[in-house]
């Protein structure tokens, strides 16, 4: 089950709030979390919950040993947890590695979705408790609260215990959540319904046919950005308005595109919990020492790659991304600095569609020959017939992309809007209701997308 | 002691006198009222926003959730036991009730390519339905380039060359080739189809078409034989592909230079096009 099916958001979501709003104490609405969390992941897949709820028994038993013992023990239990978090990550959101032979191997019916954020939350929380950032929790069914909620399951955040317990233990669901809940998680199925299935139209017109063109090479792959862009931020804000209709107040799990820190900005505007997460754990490794900082950079950019995908591909892609970050760091960081954003946006916008297109391909020759064709090489012709339908036909679309994403326009929008909304009396009516119809128009479409997709 | 209330008393002061200065309370009570006044708007509205959502949500929920109810599917239903349970079948059952009993799936069809419709602003090409009305006028020089009264174009097909599929997988040449003959007389249009196949949901309607300036020499003709994969035991020679078609090898005829220089960008166009309504949802379980 995902975010974006019918009978989740249709079905599975709203019982889940209602029921979820007959008793206002704590624990009940964490029972109700947990029950539902317990059947979106094992939703066809049942087998595979087993292993997630006895892992939360491990954390919760690895957390107390490490908040009892001494450092050197401590220690020791962390890289315990981190062996067990690594090896239920390999199993459970990495069995591609392993041969059909192999008994390691398990069908994909029977994996659950989620290892790879539910594993990283476990090794958190531990890493937490050993740093001190936040104490070991005595009672489990509130750290099963916090491990096994589906919020973060498909997208993130990974958000931290520390910051999450205040809510386990207390939270109440106003007017005002539900209604910015409600909102968000609209906007998230938009997002991934509407914006990211026109950038694959786009993708498919320009990429996937036997011949390659100049225009299909450059378009299509940053069409494929925009849909992984799309798709991921729209899980983001799924995740982020189930939370708050639930009562909990996530960070979000990416910001906006930004050219203003180069490429390390650029790479860092996705995912930007887990990359803390990563950051955290690789500082206090590394130390203090320049180098050190380095060279904990770049394999913070291997080991994140290898993270999404075990692939040669996505390998080279995050020892491209650190070596690129690397000398950022050390050299062009101060020599960019007082250079305007237009200048910025020229170097980031080309050197991250040729180091991220390097996603897209399965062979390093199928890269090698996509990079050829952008300067021409291969090349029979410009432009597609197919190439230019799909563009025209999702121009609009790729209009609103364009402005959500792009900072000084969404700026305009946004000074227009609230330049509208003083008039106390009829511009805050008018912002306000037009913004309930365009979210329940988005909805409806979504529904019929989804619908007819489903037909 | 000077008496407050008569010092403030605006009447009993005359109209050429001047009024004191009014204390500045008046100007933040001004100011409170105001913030009053847009955070309860604000919240009124909050409340108009849960409401007209939540009744969308809910509308739409109660209409998909009234269509799986299990006496649709007599005695016979989706039996709950512990063993369909742990195996993930009676889920599986209750996903695939769901979706196929959802009411008016033309209805859907036809809304959501008409909602489509409003994301751009048309290509202006069918490449499903070419007009069947417009003279034969292939290869005529007609320097004006006259529009036919039709608005389109002739189809004459030319070729269709298949082999019978073998019981072993076999790479298969399959041309099939539609001449256009159209009343732009500068150009002919050259369109290949390639193979498809219905049931593979990654394999996607695709076709090639190269157009040629007429009035100038024939410099360019791309003529694609694509192979196919057929996998059918005893398909006949109409059958249609199974696979995905592979990759498009160009004949020697085909002059790469001529079509850059010779020709204008639109008079000679060749795409290779894919039919994006056939595009499979994206599969988000596959995400980490």
């Amino acid at each position: 089950m995902v975010y974006s099916e019918l009978l989740f958001f249709l079905g599975v979501m709203p019982v889940t709030v209602l029921v979820s709003l007959f008793d206002r104490s704590a624990e009940y609405k964490n029972l109700i979390l947990i029950l539902t969390s317990v059947v979106f992941v094992s939703w066809g897949k049942p087998l595979g919950v087993c292993l997630i709820f006895l892992s939360v028994i491990a954390e919760w038993l690895f957390g107390l040993g490490i908040s009892k013992s001494g450092k050197g023990t401590g220690k020791l239990l962390l890289a315990a947890d981190l062996v067990m978090n690594t090896a239920l990550l390999l199993l459970l959101g990495h069995n591609y590695i392993f041969p059909e032979d192999s008994f390691l191997n398990i069908r994909s019916a029977l994996l659950p979705v989620g290892a790879a954020y539910y594993t990283a939350k476990g090794f958190s929380y531990c890493f937490d408790v050993y740093t001190g950032r936040c104490k070991a929790e005595k009672n489990i069914f509130c750290l099963m609260t916090y491990m096994v909620s589906f919020h973060s399951f498909m997208g993130g955040p990974v958000n931290r215990y520390g910051d999450t317990e205040p809510g386990i233990r207390k939270r109440t669901v106003t007017g005002q959540l539900l209604s910015d809940g409600l909102t968000r998680f609209i906007i998230g199925l938009g997002k991934s319904v509407i914006l990211a299935q026109a950038f694959a139209r786009i993708r498919i017109a320009g990429l996937d046919h036997a011949d390659t063109t100049l225009a299909g090479s450059w378009v299509g792959m940053t069409a494929f950005l925009a849909e992984c862009w799309f798709s991921f931020t729209g899980i983001c804000d799924m995740a982020k308005g189930l939370g708050l209709m639930n009562g909990f107040e996530y960070e979000d799990n990416y910001r906006q595109i930004s050219t203003g820190e180069l490429i390390t900005g650029f790479f860092k505007s996705a995912n930007t919990t887990l990359i803390r997460l990563f950051t955290d754990v690789l500082r206090s490794v590394a130390g203090s020492s320049k180098a050190m900082g380095c060279a904990a950079l770049f394999a913070g950019c291997v080991l994140i790659a290898l993270w999404y995908h075990v692939g040669a591909m996505f390998l080279i892609v995050g020892v491209a991304a650190g070596a690129v970050m690397v000398i950022e760091r050390l050299f062009l960081a101060k020599a960019f600095e007082k250079l305007p954003a237009a200048v910025k946006a020229v170097y980031v916008l080309p050197v991250s569609l040729l180091i991220l297109g390097g996603l897209y391909f399965t062979d390093f020759s199928e890269y090698t020959a996509w990079l050829g064709s952008l300067f021409g090489s291969g090349n029979s012709y410009i432009l597609t017939k197919a190439l230019r339908s799909a563009l025209l036909g999702n121009l609009w679309l790729i209009v609103i992309a364009f402005v959500s994403v792009c900072e000084p326009c969404k700026k305009l929008v946004l000074k227009g809007v609230a330049q509208l909304e003083k008039d106390p009396e009829a511009g805050l009516a008018i912002v306000r209701v037009g913004k309930t119809l365009l979210t329940a128009a988005i909805l409806l479409i979504c529904v019929i997308t989804l619908a007819a997709e489903a037909v | 002691m000077e008496n407050t209330a008569d010092t403030y008393n605006i009447s009993s002061y005359d109209d050429n006198e001047d009024l004191p200065e009014m204390p500045e309370e008046c100007a933040e009570s001004e100011k409170a009222i105001g913030e009053l006044r847009r955070r309860t708007n604000e919240d009124k509205f909050t409340f108009i926003n849960v409401i007209v959502l939540a009744v969308v949500l809910l509308g739409c929920a109660a209409y998909f959730i009234s269509l799986t109810s299990s006496k649709r599917y007599g005695d016979e239903g989706n039996k709950f036991s512990f063993e369909r349970l742990a195996n993930g079948k009676y889920t599986a059952e209750i996903s695939r009730r769901y979706y196929s009993t959802i009411a008016f799936p033309e209805g859907f069809d036809d809304l959501a390519e008409g909602i489509s419709s409003l994301y751009g602003i048309g290509s202006g090409v069918d490449y499903s339905n070419p007009s069947e009305t417009g003279a034969n006028n292939a290869g005529s020089n007609d320097p004006q380039g006259n529009k036919p009264q039709g608005g389109g174009h002739s189809e004459k097909t030319v070729t269709t060359a298949d082999t019978s599929a073998s019981s072993a997988e076999s790479t298969v040449p399959r041309e099939v080739q539609t001449f256009y003959d159209t009343i732009f007389s500068r150009t002919t249009t050259v369109s290949t189809e390639l193979g498809w196949d219905p049931d593979d949901p990654y394999s996607h309607k695709t076709s090639a078409t190269t157009t040629t300036n007429n009035t100038e020499p024939q410099v360019s003709s791309t003529t694609t034989a694509v192979p196919t994969k057929v996998t059918e035991p005893t398909a006949p020679s109409t059958s249609e592909s199974k696979t995905k078609p592979t990759e498009t090898k160009p004949t020697e005829s085909k002059t790469e230079t001529s079509l850059t220089e010779d020709t204008k960008p639109t008079d000679t166009e060749s795409s290779s096009g894919t039919d994006a309504t056939d595009i499979p949802p994206e599969e988000q379980e596959n995400t980490p």
